[in-house]
């Protein structure tokens, strides 16, 4: 009894054995029997050939390997088709091609979870009487609106047509079934086109009417719609003006509601080929999208400026957009769409464009990058760069890599850093330029602001785009002080970083007398010293103060320290001299350091700190790690040797009050 | 008699040409003494009587100089569309003015035109302003107009020994660095 209870333990054992194996391809040797390998292992399939699938364990598949029973093992690879499909048109597709979807489609071809609101003149999307109101708005053969044939596997969800106000957003005008094919158009069909993304969902929202017209309160309604009916993307192939951004306030501010619940609004550049973006893609919460050929160059109807994101193939005069739609509205001759004739048609614009963009989203969201700052992150640091190197204004960041976007296991959680150079006019006193480099990629390709803060005020600055992550602004003085100026931007993952640069501006004027105090440090200026008014700059730096005295210089500036080791130099290293009362004379145009006057000099077994005028304060010697390795007080010492010291690097700080001095030395 | 009365207009000529001469020659003497408010007042009759282009670029420097660089731009502007090469002064003046201004490109060019024309430029009213200033304004200029090449020529015409590959990020960061240290003491 006992021993067949511990037979079947053993049987259990090993079908656990063989159950929980892994499966292996392996070789036999060449005369090795089979049936050798039946008895050690679970043999899933055999080859004439001599290779098998087996459910082995490793250490077993060693052993045979060891009993020369088998060359080699190793697991099997995953493999998937190069999906091509096989609709019928689906060699004109340039536009696919380019994005290399065939890879794309390997990894997702769209989830039935990530629904996409298309905000556009509706789309065919179902069959259906035309109402009474819509009448004369359209033709069609049998009164009814119709269904795309080649929407045949497409899914779509409720929407609404807010031009008419029903539950029916029936395309009118053709442009909305257009651009929802290029996302879900059904793939793999056998007719007709591809759609980039054909297993997410199409929420159609018409807030466009059959001219493709429409206004900003009806996009902002279908943007709310969209959002409160759970569009995961949204789509806008539309807007207004060039550059105009009057009357999309509303709109905006869906955009940024969108925005907040990680729904990226993906919005067309616009068509008139200008330097201005129309709105609302000009807002920089929307994914803006303009337009470029096959040959990834930007098209010349495409709207390009500040804020662009992305470009997508838009198609131009030679290469088209092909998808599946009905003879549209022609607003030339102002003859009405007839929605029951659905053919292929070529297309091309940023409307077109923009769908591309979409669908790159929705396949984003259907592997579970949902978070929209991952989203632009993902597909603006992967973006092949098109036009001059990192962002620019006719391409923005480029176009989308869409499969290492979704495959790649990247990303960034540094903050930008911002470097400040200031430059100050030099005869129209008072007008200071400041250029701000970003270490990294910013989001939109801008920086959010750039603030000159003093004395409580705030001037906000334009920081207008130079080139890539260079950007310039101008301010005013306005009355002396500290000024503070402040950059803050996001990098494409939505990182927020800062910075800040502190300096003083003093006005000195001609006919005035003026003493600046400054810390330590107190500035005089007679009267006349100048021979205009003028701006003078101090800067606070790592270790100390740099001041610019100005070029209309007609007397000595003088300037009185109360740190006794300090010393003034000029931007040869040059000290200037002082006058009887202790103070420096500054007698011509330049820049001023304010350094510490202590020099090091290697003795035996140590070093020797020099001071000419002599030093005060708690001497404190601390090596590179951050140990104190000595600590004194110090009255007007002007030498100092520190023995004893191991080999390695030190800092003697000595601190005086407020002021802390530093100087780094070296035992070898 | 018809030639006293011709001698008698000829003395009322002269004596008028002379009149807005020594305005304009004034007005100088007062912007020499800082006195920018009255030396406005001196080009502007000037202006106002005959119109001579000197008179315009004495009543911009003096806007200039009294923070009124808009006036000061429209004053120059005035004389170059007039005449683009024989008043240097006029030229420099639209270079800082359009610096402040904004209007970069136009301020570039125009700092690049006058060291051609006149590398040693020196503004006689005010030797503190010198081809220094306009070649360093050009250069900021240049910089606000993504011309990175352009900027670098007009530092080098203050530092001949700087060099920087501008067509790298590095390059213009040190172009910008140079900028921003010459700031300091020009």
């Amino acid at each position: 009894m006992k021993l067949r209870k511990v037979i079947v333990f053993l049987l259990v054992l090993q079908t656990t054995f063989t159950l929980y194996g892994e499966k292996f391809i392996v070789s036999l040797k060449s005369g090795a029997k089979r049936a050798i390998l039946d008895s050690k292992v679970e043999v899933l399939d055999y080859n004439k050939h001599g290779i098998a699938l087996v459910n082995a364990d490793s250490t077993t598949l060693k052993k045979l390997a060891g009993d020369k029973t088998i060359v080699y093992y190793e697991k099997p690879a995953k493999a998937k088709a190069f999906f091509i499909p096989n609709d019928y048109y689906y060699g004109y597709q340039w536009d696919f091609d380019i994005l290399g979807m065939e890879n794309v489609w390997d990894v997702t071809m769209g989830a039935g979870t990530v629904t996409v609101g298309i905000l556009d003149t509706g789309v065919g999307y179902e069959n259906f009487t035309i109402p009474s109101y819509e009448q004369n708005e359209v033709v069609s053969g049998d009164n009814s609106y119709h269904i795309g044939s080649d929407f045949n596997t497409s899914s779509f969800v409720s929407g609404y047509d807010y031009i008419h106000d029903d539950t029916h957003p029936n395309d009118q005008n053709a442009h909305g079934t257009h651009v929802a094919g290029t996302i879900v158009e059904a793939t793999n069909n056998n007719i007709g086109v591809a759609g980039m993304s054909p297993g997410v969902k199409i929420m159609p929202v018409q807030v466009l009417d059959y001219k493709g017209e429409g206004d900003s309160y009806t996009i902002a309604k279908g943007i709310y719609y969209a959002c409160d009916h759970g569009a995961d993307v949204i789509n806008m192939s539309l807007g207004g003006a060039p550059g105009d951004s009057s009357g999309w306030h509303t709109v905006h501010l869906a955009i940024i509601h969108a925005c907040s619940l990680n729904i990226p609004v993906v919005v067309a550049s616009g068509n008139s080929g200008t330097g201005e973006l129309s709105y609302p893609a000009g807002f920089r919460e929307a994914f803006s999208c303009g337009a470029v050929n096959r040959y990834k160059n930007r098209t010349s109807y495409s709207q390009y400026g500040a804020g662009i994101d992305f470009v997508m193939p838009g198609g131009d005069d030679a290469n088209m957009i092909l998808q599946q739609t009905f003879r549209g509205y022609d607003s030339e001759y102002g003859t009405l769409a007839r929605v029951d004739s659905f053919a292929y048609y070529y297309y091309e614009g940023t409307s077109m464009a923009a769908p591309h963009l979409t669908a790159a989203i929705a396949l984003l969201k259907s592997v579970g990058i949902q978070n929209i700052n991952e989203i632009y992150g993902r597909l603006a640091y992967f973006a092949t760069d098109l036009g001059s190197s990192g962002y620019d204004q006719y391409y923005g960041n480029g176009l989308p890599d869409i499969y290492t976007s979704l495959t790649s296991n990247y990303s960034d959680n540094t903050p930008p850093v911002f470097k400040v150079y200031l430059v100050k006019n030099p005869v129209f006193n008072g007008f200071i330029d400041v250029w701000v480099r970003s270490d990294e990629e910013l989001m939109n390709g801008e920086v959010d602001s750039i603030v000159a803060e003093s004395n409580g005020e705030r001037q906000l600055l334009n920081g207008d785009f130079l080139q890539d992550r260079l950007f310039a602004a101008k301010f005013r003085f306005s009355s002396d002080g500290n000024y503070n100026i402040y950059v803050y931007g996001k990098d494409v993952w939505g990182n927020p970083g800062q910075n800040s640069t502190l300096f003083s501006l003093f006005r000195i004027p001609k006919d005035e007398k003026k003493i600046i105090n400054m810390n330590d440090l107190t500035f005089f200026f007679d009267r006349g010293v100048v021979t205009s008014d003028c701006i003078a700059r101090i800067e606070k730096q790592r270790n100390g103060f740099v001041m610019s005295v100005p070029q209309n210089l007609r007397k000595s500036v003088y300037v009185k320290c109360s740190l006794p080791d300090v010393i003034i130099a000029d931007s040869v290293g040059n000290s200037v001299n002082k006058d009887a009362d202790g103070r420096f004379i500054i007698a011509q145009n330049g820049s001023y350091h304010f350094i510490w006057d202590i020099k090091t000099r290697k003795v035996k077994g140590g070093v020797r700190l020099i001071s000419k005028s002599g030093v005060s304060g708690v001497l404190s010697v601390i090596a590179l790690d951050g140990r104190l390795i000595e600590k004194k007080s110090i009255e007007n010492k002007k030498e100092i040797v520190l023995r004893n010291l191991n080999r390695g690097v030190y800092f003697a700080v000595i601190s005086s009050g407020k002021t802390v001095l530093k100087k780094r030395f070296d035992i070898w | 008699m018809v030639k006293k009365i011709i001698l008698v207009f000829l003395v009322l000529i002269l004596a008028g040409c002379s009149l807005f001469e020594d305005k304009i020659a004034k007005g100088w003497e007062l912007y020499e003494e800082g006195d920018y408010t009255n030396a406005k007042n001196y080009f502007y009759d000037a202006i106002n009587k005959n119109g001579e282009l000197e008179a315009y670029v004495g009543y911009g420097w003096s806007c200039a100089m009294l923070g009124d660089e808009s006036k000061a731009l429209s004053s120059f502007e005035y004389v170059l569309a007039d005449d683009s090469t024989n008043f240097p002064d006029a030229i420099s003046g639209a270079v800082f003015a359009g610096n402040a201004m904004k209007i970069d490109s136009a301020a570039a060019i125009r700092g690049k035109y006058l060291l051609e024309i006149v590398p040693d430029y020196i503004f006689v009213h005010d030797s503190t302003i010198t081809w220094k200033q306009v070649a360093f304004t050009s250069a900021c200029s240049f910089v606000n107009c993504g011309d990175f090449s352009s900027a670098l020529d007009m530092i080098k015409k203050i530092v001949p020994d700087f060099n920087a590959n501008y067509s790298t990020e590095s390059g213009i960061d040190s172009i910008l660095s140079k900028l921003n240290e010459i700031s300091q003491w020009i």
